[in-house]
């Protein structure tokens, strides 16, 4: 039986001590996830423009598309990359499985729809009139895109902070494709997942303990955002 | 610029909104585009401004640097030249002086140039220190001058208004007509989609009568507003106080009588007329005034809503008629009156008042037959 108040002592030390490998998982984690978000939130803002701004036939069937995707599990992306990254795959000559980049481009594909259906719901809610008036004071084409983003700016952040926060947490997925080799794909999540199985308890709180003040901040941000974002 | 529409239509859904509609405007000066609602005019004037296409006909925009080309090729260079403000006003999210400076922002403008012009539409509109304001938190009024401001600073040629003082405090939409006229006045083109007569008459140079898509009416304000069918103008704008009665003599002097309610007036004519009265020109009082006024009604307030800063009052003057005389009907008069007085007079519905009013005041004519 472990002892929680020892394993919380002994968790703490790491964390002051700046042990390297758990600053070495958090950076790692960080850099994953922001990369993966970054590179999701450039698609899908562009692609929530081209739905919203135009008007075409099937307008909402890629709504709705897009919608259902965002419940596709996230285990389920996790094993279509692995069987197109994997060296007989497809995609196996990349010889990317079980690198970082393996992990950002699952976790991309993950929050590609949630990203995009929340930027087409923050769009759609923009009135009719508001791109008006920027057409009648004489925006063009480009201008009037950047003002469209400009008066959803709050509800974007929150779109590309909800998918950050998305894939921080994601574990199964991140196994699966980066196969949680120690100091290469090791991440927070599954990093404690490794060592509460092993027993080692200390080390799993501390990075939770990470995860979770970090999430807390990420959580805090959002919630200012969207404060401003509906006003 | 001139603009030159010939046979516009459009439809929505397979109904008809605009049919064949011509028009010019060349000269500077203040066009009132009246029509009852859903007669078209807001949909003709977001065409106007090309915000909205033509199912038909042909829409032309000269300006003095060129001759006449097609708007649907050039329209960016075309609306830069002109200005729209909905109905209600939207304001971008931002700052008052943010919004005051987009279309010179995305017109290249510099800085420096740019506060120039924000800092004199601000002057201009009575918004001397909301430049640092949260553009949406500002009031109807205050919203609706920042959009002509907005506008103002961009000095088009052509300004297209949609109802631009309705429900609106009086002081803004003094301000607001204010400085219309003063654009009218330093040569642009004001075109001002309305439905309030009133204001037509007050600083409109050209009125286009539009009604089921078609502009029945057109000419100069005065030719269309005194010498038109005075009735026709009551039906379809909704101008308020508009009866049909009967001149009777008493004595030297004549008086209108409805449904057993009867005023004074001054009239050449005999019989049967219709009448109407300025909802304006009614005083309101809790008791019986000694004054000029030749027509002291009692009445009772059956309904009052509030426009603005400014009260319409329904008095029903016919209670005492129907009460000795058990008749249905009465005469509903409608009465304009300042939030103030209606406060400090402490009016309400069931309220007991007299309404006061000139003979000279109620205007008599024949329906034409």
């Amino acid at each position: 039986m472990f002892n929680l108040i020892q394993s919380m002592q002994q968790a703490l030390g790491l964390l002051l001590k700046f042990d390297p490998e758990i600053w070495q998982i958090v950076l790692l984690s960080l850099q994953v996830s922001l990369a993966s978000s970054l590179i999701a939130v450039v698609l899908a803002v562009p692609l929530s423009l081209a739905v919203t701004q135009n008007e075409f036939r099937g307008k909402r069937i890629v709504i709705g598309t897009v919608n259902s995707f965002i419940a596709i599990p996230a285990v389920v992306i996790g094993l279509v990359c692995y069987l197109l990254l994997s060296r007989s795959g497809p995609l196996g000559f990349w010889r990317l499985l079980y690198t970082p980049s393996a992990i950002i481009i699952a976790q991309t594909l993950l929050i590609i729809p949630l990203m995009t259906g929340l930027s087409i719901s923050a769009l759609q809610s923009l009135g009719h009139r508001v791109k008006e008036t920027m057409i009648t004071l004489g925006a063009g084409r480009w201008h009037l895109i950047l003002g469209i983003m400009r008066e959803v700016r709050f509800a974007l952040a929150a779109a590309f902070i909800t998918g950050f926060s998305r894939v921080l947490g994601e574990t199964g997925m991140t196994m699966m494709v980066g196969g949680n080799i120690k100091g290469e794909t090791r991440v927070m999540t599954t990093a404690i997942a490794l060592e509460t199985i092993k027993g080692n308890f200390e080390l799993g709180i501390a990075l939770g303990l990470v995860l979770l003040i970090v999430a807390i901040g990420i959580n805090i941000v959002l919630q200012a955002v969207q404060g401003r974002a509906g006003r | 610029m001139k603009i030159t529409a010939q046979n516009i239509s459009k439809s929505f859904d397979g109904k008809a909104v605009l049919k064949d509609v011509s028009l010019t405007i060349d000269n500077s000066g203040i066009y009132a585009l009246v029509g009852p609602n859903g007669s078209g005019k807001t949909t003709l004037m977001r065409m106007l401004a090309l915000l909205e296409k033509s199912d038909g006909g042909t829409l032309k925009y000269k300006t003095r640097d060129s001759e006449g080309y097609d708007a649907v090729v050039h329209s960016s260079g075309i609306r830069k030249k002109m200005g729209l403000i909905h109905n209600p006003a939207v304001m971008l999210s931002g700052k008052v002086r943010y919004n005051l400076e987009y279309g010179l922002r995305v017109r290249g403008v510099s800085p420096a140039e740019r506060r120039r012009r924000s800092d004199q539409a601000l002057e201009v509109l009575s918004l001397k220190g909301f430049g640092k304001r949260e553009a949406r938190t500002l009031s109807a009024g205050e919203i609706q001058r920042v959009a002509l401001g907005r506008v103002l600073a961009l000095d088009p040629e052509v300004v297209f208004l949609d109802e631009p003082t309705a429900n609106l405090d009086p002081l803004s939409a003094k301000l607001i007509e204010k400085t219309i006229l003063e654009l009218a006045s330093r040569g642009k083109k004001v075109v001002l989609a309305t439905h309030n007569l009133w204001q037509v008459e007050r600083i409109a140079d050209w009125v286009w009568f539009l009604n089921d898509g078609v502009i029945s009416i057109s000419g100069t304000a005065q030719d269309v507003l005194h010498k038109g069918d005075q009735a026709f103008w009551g039906k379809f704008l909704g101008r308020d106080n508009i009866f049909a009665g009967q001149i009777e003599n008493i004595g030297n002097r004549k008086s209108f009588k409805i449904n057993g309610v009867s005023f004074e007036i001054v009239t050449e004519l005999e019989g049967p007329a219709m009448a109407s009265l300025n909802p304006n020109e009614i005083i309101l009082s809790s008791q019986k005034l000694v004054s000029s006024a030749r027509n002291v009604l009692e009445g009772v307030v059956t309904e009052a809503v509030s426009e603005g800063g400014l009260y319409k009052a329904t008095v029903d003057v016919g209670v005492l008629a129907r009460q000795s005389m058990s008749q249905n009907g009465g005469v509903a008069l409608d009465v304009a009156i300042t939030k103030a007085s209606w406060d400090e007079m402490g009016l309400q519905k069931g309220s007991r008042v007299y309404a006061v009013f000139k003979a000279s005041s109620v205007r008599i004519w024949k329906e034409e037959q």
